[in-house]
């Protein structure tokens, strides 16, 4: 059982974070996710987890048959998710959405936090029940809470791997979650083999057990799972004939057909038509651009070249080569699968090559240099999107543009609805682009506003008359004059009505370390679904630092006036320091991620390695704390340690990262990663040191194991909870990096303030007899 | 009648004697104000150029246009504004198949607009109000957000009316009102308050075509430029795809012929502007659901030759077009081409169309 018991408790770590990756991944087709969307998710993931924590789990301390009981939860764990992925297949249908339809705020928090809700609750409880087994053969309180820890933070470090390599390439959501069951009730099975006991309540546990290892079993190796997996996607794509149906580490891919035309819908979003592409769209995107310029010869394309850019940009005779970068492989090897003449011809040509490579890593590391950067991704709606819209990633295009080279950008735009939020977004980026190029040329559109930005005049002048010229000396039009659609694109009118549109718009300009545009593009999209909810937004803009420390004060001067009555609030002073540091490790672990983008490029393989690096560290800080607690008699006076470094390191980091960003050039990469690791290695270590602490402390005023286990974890999961909804959507982009990492950082003061002033002669006299 | 050689002469001369008298006298009263007013706006460069009366203004002058805006927007009492005849108290605040709230008006944009018709735009736009929710409701319809989700801000008769004359101060050539037809009422009321105040733009109702004769009645004289679509001509297809209208091609039939009736066949004036006409607007729709060829030919059949037809290809799968199989794609290039030169060879010669095959 020492032996056994921990690796189940790994195999619990391991569940949840795949049970997680695979419920997000799901979910996200459905919901087309922004990173609103994705922060509700795993909010609501969170606030689940840490109510089954807590009401859930601390049935533990009082259970007879515990270790039945959670073998129990641990089945009925598994067969929750292979329902829940169901559902979420068929929730479409149930909320009458389309496909391509776009869901607002509430719809999407309400339904997943319904169908999150089984999964969630059963494993935050399965955590508490853990602590409360474990502490039962080891002999430990705080201890075996803080080994718990580790084992599980260990478990879903692998999780993370195993579903980014192993599952999500190979398996469907129902394969990787019938794999899940049956480790665990293997597991179930193998905790159970050893007991002589033989009661009534453990024979049913075997029982099922072994029948569900069975059903599993066949499950699995009988193909059901794929039968069910091919059957819901049928109902979830009704009325549509699937051709194909894949994930890859970026997202999901489903290609439909309807008379000889491919759909390609990437994470539930129709992304692109073969072979016949949006026509005006692409033709204003491609030409309007290069016939401003004399005689456009190299093109670099980041994103959506294929299906109809490529093509457009191949009839201009003087294109000698065209660079396209396609992050994920996937996409363009699917394209190949199902060919077009359109697309065949497009990347068959001679001139064209290929990179799977993240646009800016591409941009920063090429030599070459370009006579128009075309970028195909049009809102920056989550931070890995926003890095195309930010002052740095413009001043890098025009490192590599030629003297008279033009960046042609597409962004959210309308001519029958101009709400106060478009304007800002567009607003914010035009502002961006005009810190950087001399000239700024808007095409606005239904849909789709078309920027053109250049140091050269030209796109500025560029009128019928000029491209009238330009196509015939590039023998390019085969009817005379350019049709009224091209032409009424150019109409100087469209210059004053811009700047019209623009007016009472932000002044502010993105940046990467403060993704404002990300901020305006998410308050469109729910002004547009959720308009009740305006107001909301508009009041987050306005906060800033001010407000945060006017804030921090006023709770501080709140809790004075506490202090003035006899009552101790000793435990609600720890629980309260394990919030904001959840809060803050999810800050430092969003921040790290989102840094590290902005500075090096979206790399998956590194994005799974950071965070795997952050949990590593958080497992090493629990084991150090909770080695450190069987030798050092003060354990009060270690937390305070671990709350000052916490706080030291709110404040620290933003240096750091700035540092970073401002000093890279080409041949710092590999030790920039390094230090990131690293960074984001002591981030874990420094939060997760602390919960077997408090975990220790908690335990002076109340023996109750399993209560305070289950309450801890979860005031970390409710910490992590805020950072999740709140860091990405809000704080970041509002506050910047800097005003994020400094808001937590006086949350952390305040937290620091409440267990130094609560830590009382008695609770030192307990710590230091005990000890 | 045979005329000598005298009598050629005699009135010839009468009337040559009758216009530059008329020119004398107009040049120093009333042709002088036009002149000037239009000459202030042909410096700032909009409008639609001399001695161009909009229609309604004759209404307005004898109170007509009043009278008739109080009758439509009394018929909201039990709403038979559109075809769907829903028959809610609209005066009350209740809201019917349009779900525009009540009487209020909601508007989602205005402002000059460069991406019309050509005519329309001309060189200081088309003076464009998009007005929310949308009585047809079709499952691909491309601004869902305003037509479905009725996303704007409300504004009142005057501020309607104030946007009018702003749209003109600002050169428009026309007042462009889309999607007009649940908000008729409002629309007149608005456009006898404007012109009280100097509105002197032709007004363009850019509808979906499906009108009520009873309410196209109301707009004579009112209207001077109409800008209709012909979506569907098979009923089956405007049943499946825009709410159960199985009566749209039926109705639009008789609504376009009698918009051609008020205003005729649309052609520029003089300065390639816009002043008067119908110009008919129709959507090619993958696997014929719109049946294009048929309506081709009854435009051929029943309206001049020389109607302007502005042949669109711009449809795109969106909203809830997925969950038709049918409607699920773009249309191809010879699904459009074939469109195109059908409406040739039944010598429709004013198209508009979108020549995709303008690049090599």
């Amino acid at each position: 059982m020492k032996i056994l018991f921990p690796i189940a408790v790994v195999v619990m770590g391991f569940s949840g974070l795949v049970a997680q990756i695979l419920l997000l991944r799901e979910l996200l087709i459905v919901f087309s996710g922004n990173e609103l969307s994705i922060g509700i998710i795993l909010a609501n993931a969170l606030i689940l987890e840490a109510f089954g924590s807590f009401y859930l789990g601390k049935r533990a301390e009082t259970s007879k048959h515990k270790l039945e009981s959670f073998m129990l939860l641990t089945i009925l764990f598994c067969v929750s998710l292979v329902i829940a992925i169901l559902l979420i297949r068929i929730l479409r249908n149930m909320m009458g959405i389309s496909i391509g339809e776009s869901i607002g705020f509430i719809p999407i928090l309400y339904s997943s936090f319904l169908i999150l809700m089984p999964v969630s609750i059963l494993h935050g409880a399965l955590f508490t029940y853990c602590c409360r087994i474990y502490s039962m053969f080891s002999g430990g309180g705080a201890s075996s809470v803080g080994k718990v820890y580790v084992y599980e933070t260990l478990g879903a470090i692998f999780g993370g791997v195993v579903c980014a390599y192993l599952l999500i390439p190979y398996f469907d959501s129902f394969q990787a979650a019938s794999w899940l069951a049956l480790l665990n009730l293997i597991i179930c099975l193998a905790l159970l083999m050893p007991s002589r006991e033989i009661g009534r309540y453990r024979q049913l546990v075997l029982a099922i057990s072994i029948i569900g290892i069975v059903c599993t079993g066949y499950f699995i190796l009988g193909s059901q799972a794929a039968k069910l997996h091919d059957q819901s996607i049928s109902w979830q794509w009704k009325n549509q004939d699937i051709v194909h149906y894949q994930n890859s580490q970026y997202g999901n891919i489903c290609i439909t057909e309807n008379q000889g035309q491919y759909i390609f819908f990437v994470d539930g979003v129709p992304n692109l038509i073969t072979p016949v592409p949006d026509i005006p769209l692409v033709e204003e995107f491609v030409h309007i651009p290069l016939l401003a310029q004399s005689q456009p010869m190299t093109i670099l394309i980041l994103s959506g070249g294929a299906g109809g850019v490529i093509n457009e940009i191949l009839k201009h005779p003087s294109i000698e080569s065209i660079t396209y970068a396609e992050l994920d492989p996937l996409i363009l090897d699917l394209i190949k699968t199902f060919p077009t003449p359109l697309t065949e011809t497009e990347l068959n040509d001679r001139r064209v090559k290929v990179k799977h490579v993240d646009g800016r890593l591409l941009l920063r590391t090429s030599a070459n240099k370009y006579d128009a950067v075309f970028v195909g991704i049009q809102e920056p709606s989550n931070l890995q999107t926003n890095r195309f819209f930010t002052k740095e990633f413009f001043s890098l295009a025009k490192k590599q543009l030629h003297q008279d080279g033009i960046l042609v950008i597409g962004l959210t735009g309308s001519l029958d609805y101009l709400n106060e939020e478009l304007v800002h977004l567009n607003s914010c980026v035009f502002n961006t682009l005009k810190r950087v190029f001399s000239h700024v040329r808007v095409v606005p559109g239904d849909g789709t506003n078309l920027y053109l930005a250049s140091d050269a005049e030209e796109i500025v002048r560029i009128d019928r008359e000029r491209i009238g010229e330009r196509l015939i000396q590039r023998n390019l039009a085969a009817e005379r004059g350019i049709p009224w659609h091209i032409e009424k694109k150019l109409h100087p009118g469209w210059q004053s009505w811009f700047s019209r549109f623009l007016e009472g718009g932000t002044e502010e300009i993105n940046t990467d370390f403060r993704p404002l545009a990300m901020f305006y593009s998410i308050s469109h999209w729910n002004a547009l679904l959720a308009p009740s909810l305006r107001g909301i937004f508009r009041q987050f803009e306005r906060i800033d630092l001010r407000t945060i420390t006017l804030f921090a004060g006023i709770s501080l001067l709140i809790y004075c006036l506490l202090l003035t009555q006899k009552r101790r609030y000793v435990p609600q002073a720890i629980s309260y320091s394990i919030i904001t540091t959840g809060f803050a490790g999810m800050i430092f672990d969003l921040t790290i991620i989102f840094a590290f983008q902005a500075v090096y490029g979206y790399v998956f393989s590194w994005i799974g390695i950071l965070v795997a690096s952050f949990m590593a560290g958080a497992a090493c800080g629990a084991l150090v704390a909770t080695m450190a607690m069987a030798r050092i008699k003060n354990c009060l006076k270690l937390f305070v340690l671990t709350e000052v470094a916490v706080t030291c390191f709110s404040f620290g980091l933003p240096v750091v990262l700035f540092a970073l960003h401002n000093g890279l050039d080409a041949s710092g990469f590999v030790f920039i990663r390094m230090l990131i690791l690293l960074i984001s290695f002591v981030s874990g270590l420094l939060t997760g040191c602390q919960f077997p602490l408090a975990n220790e402390l908690y335990l002076k005023s109340n023996d109750n194991l399993s209560r305070t286990a289950g309450l801890l974890y979860a005031s970390d999961l409710v910490g992590g909870w805020f950072g999740g909804i709140l860091g990405a959507v809000l704080l970041l982009p509002v506050l910047g990096l800097t005003g994020t990492c400094i808001s937590v950082g006086l949350l952390k003061i305040t937290s620091l303030v409440v267990i130094v002033t609560q830590s009382n002669r008695r609770l030192l006299r307990a710590s230091e007899s005990r000890g | 009648m045979d005329i000598s050689r005298r009598t050629f002469m005699e009135k010839t001369t009468t009337f040559c004697l009758k216009t530059g008298l008329s020119v004398i006298f107009l040049s120093t009263t009333s042709a002088q104000t036009f002149a000037t007013s239009a000459t202030a706006k042909e410096k700032k460069g909009g409008g639609v150029g001399l001695l161009f009366e909009p229609a309604y203004l004759k209404l307005h002058r004898t109170g007509e246009l009043g009278e008739r805006a109080e009758t439509l927007w009394a018929a909201m009492e039990n709403c038979e504004l559109c075809p769907r005849s829903c028959g809610v108290n609209r005066l009350e605040g209740e809201e019917g198949f349009c779900h525009a709230p009540g009487t209020a008006l909601i508007v989602s944009a205005f402002h000059p607009h460069f991406g019309e018709e050509r005519p329309l735009v001309g060189d200081h736009g088309s003076g464009t109000v998009f007005l929310t929710h949308c009585n047809l409701r079709c499952v691909f319809c491309q601004n869902w957000e305003i037509s479905h989700l009725g996303r704007g801000a409300e504004k009142s008769i005057d501020e309607l009316a104030a946007i009018m004359l702003k749209l003109q101060d600002a050169g428009c050539h026309n007042i462009n009102i889309v999607t007009p037809t649940h908000y008729s009422a409002h629309i007149l009321k608005a456009v006898d308050r404007a012109a009280g105040a100097g509105l002197r733009l032709p007004i363009v109702y850019n509808t979906s075509g499906w009108e009520r004769q009873e309410i196209l009645e109301a707009l004579d004289g009112v209207v001077d430029i109409y800008l209709p679509d012909f979506k569907y001509w098979e009923s089956d297809m405007s049943a499946q795809y825009s709410s159960d209208a199985a009566t749209y091609p039926e109705i639009t039939r008789q609504a376009i012929l009698e918009m051609h009736r008020q205003v005729g066949v649309a052609k520029p004036a003089y300065n390639g502007y816009m002043q008067r006409g119908v110009m008919i607007r129709h959507l090619v729709m993958p696997n014929d659901i719109s049946g294009s060829e048929k309506i081709m030919e009854w435009i051929a059949d029943n309206l001049p030759k020389d109607t302007y037809i502005n042949i669109m290809a711009q449809y795109s799968p969106l909203f809830k077009a997925f969950e038709y199989p049918n409607l699920a794609r773009r249309i191809t290039r010879e699904e459009y081409v074939r469109v195109v030169e059908k409406a040739r060879d039944l010598g429709l010669e004013n198209l508009d169309i979108q020549g995709y095959w303008w690049l090599r």
